[in-house]
């Protein structure tokens, strides 16, 4: 078969990321061999590779590191590094070199990944212009390439993006959020990822699920381990409380609150045997009170009263 | 200046964000160079290896393409040493389609099948690509960020990939 002659050998590249002019297309649907490009395409977007699980990957990869870090200098040596690393090697040094020393002198970059501790919050900002509000007890990176923005978080964090043409994504290891320029909140903590839009436009990616979640301003949507994915119009302020000083927990396991108290305090909830931390509740407490907060935390739990001692706080069950 | 770490991907955070956006990326790649998921990933930890052992060297927005460059070369090594066997295996994603009949049926497995055909025979370099670009939905600009090639480049091979596929296909 003849090859079927395009005026420029980049013709169908363009076509497929809609740069054809509008005469351009119209002329490309009128030949005869269109329907053919068209029906490739629209079973290619049906396809998909095998699936990749990053976080079991990633997990593999640490125990691999940790076991050749043991000992395993050996079990390296098995495995001889490219001849054209090798070439390049002190090229890569002597360029990183003088780029660290470069940026060492011009300015001594804000550190791109921290961790806040219990009873701390800080406030990052980033080198976009768009700035990351981080909640205690959190684990936050950032790093800008030419094509996108990635923040990562395990913890909780407020954004406010910089409108941008590049993608500004939260990885997280529940899922992830996409997003041009708007401010929204992510949590994620344990199995738990909950997101909520305060303007513009969020996607969010639950991990195991293909598809994505569009939110607006004022609705957020979230996931726990096991459970379906949960659209709502309203629990904005659930979770946008931490930033007005207190935490609002509506129907949520008694689990999540006590560890929230921990985090907001830097103290040590005991939880003994007898105590149900899946029964749910609907509390509010503020961040800047401990006597308070616990007052406001722990009195709705029946049947137990409970008793702080320095950083530590333990119930007992009510005669 | 864009870079905003100057210790390299030595983080533990930075370089779990670089993992997590650039391993998958990678995988696939790989897979569709070797059609060999499990080897693919073996390679992807490889790499992820050795960027922690060189991490101080290497900055965050030049991870992929030091990643890539790492992961080619692996792959050669290996393939000079035996011949790695194609055998891809695709998931269909989305709704099952409704067909009008068995007759419709039957003709759209078969142009499936020839499609998959299509594929394995597609020069290597053209095929990536195009299928990092399609099922990826990776951008020309940063597949050829991430090949260390131009842009022009990633369109001559995306338009000479949809155009052969359609000459290999026989069924059209």
């Amino acid at each position: 078969m003849a090859t079927p002659d395009f005026k420029d050998d980049t013709f169908l590249a363009r076509w497929l990321s809609g740069e054809l002019s509008p005469a351009e297309q119209e002329e490309f649907r009128l030949r005869a061999d269109f329907a053919g490009y068209e029906r490739i395409v629209e079973h290619l977007g049906r396809m998909k590779p095998p699936a990749f699980d990053a976080e079991a990957e990633f997990g593999k990869l640490k125990s691999k590191q940790a076991s050749l870090a043991k000992g395993g200098a050996k079990e390296r040596a098995l495995h001889p590094r490219p001849r054209l690393l090798k070439r390049i090697w002190p090229w890569s040094v002597a360029a990183a070199v003088a780029l660290i020393l470069s940026f060492w002198f011009l300015m001594r970059p804000e550190a791109a990944s921290f961790v806040t501790a219990n009873g701390a919050q800080r406030t990052a900002a980033l080198k976009d212009g768009s700035t990351a509000q981080v909640n205690a007890g959190s684990e936050f990176g950032f790093i800008v390439t030419d094509t996108q923005r990635t923040a990562s978080l395990n913890g909780e964090a407020y954004f406010e993006v910089e409108k941008s043409t590049i993608p500004f994504v939260v990885n997280t290891k529940q899922g992830s959020v996409r997003v041009l320029g708007t401010s929204f909140n992510v949590y994620s903590r344990e199995d738990r990822l909950a997101v909520s839009c305060t303007s513009g436009k969020v996607s969010v990616r639950f991990v195991g699920d293909p598809q994505d979640y569009p939110i607006g301003p004022g609705q957020s949507v979230s996931r726990s381990l096991g459970d379906t994915v949960v659209l709502a119009a309203a629990t904005g302020t659930e979770q946008l409380d931490w930033l007005s000083g207190k935490s609002v927990f509506v129907n949520r396991p008694l689990k999540e609150i006590l560890d929230e108290l921990e985090r907001q305090y830097d103290i040590t909830v005991d939880r003994p045997a007898g105590l149900d931390v899946q029964e749910t509740y609907t509390v509010t407490f503020k961040n800047d009170d401990l006597e308070l907060a616990l007052e406001q935390a722990l009195n709705p739990i029946p049947g137990f009263e409970y008793e702080r001692v320095g950083a530590v706080v333990s119930f007992r069950p009510l005669e | 200046m864009k870079a905003d770490i100057a210790e390299g991907v030595c983080g533990d955070v930075v370089y779990k964000s670089v993992y997590q956006d650039l391993a998958p990326k990678l995988r696939n790649f790989l897979y569709y160079r070797t059609g060999n998921a499990e080897n693919a990933g073996d390679i992807v930890q490889e790499c992820f290896l050795r960027l922690w052992e060189n991490c101080a060297k290497v900055l965050p927005e030049k991870a992929g393409g030091w990643l890539f460059k790492v992961g080619e070369n692996i792959f050669f090594k290996q393939k000079a040493r035996e011949k790695v066997a194609l055998k891809y295996e695709w998931r269909q994603q989305g709704p099952e389609p409704v067909y009008a009949s068995p007759q419709e049926e039957l003709e759209e497995r078969e142009f499936q099948a020839q499609l998959e055909a299509a594929l394995e025979a597609l020069p290597d370099g053209a095929r990536e690509v195009f299928l990092m670009n399609r099922m990826d939905g990776l951008k020309y600009r940063e597949i050829a960020e991430l090949l260390g090639i131009s842009q022009k480049a990633v369109e001559k091979r995306m338009h000479r990939a949809l155009a052969s596929l359609r000459e290999l296909h026989p069924g059209i």
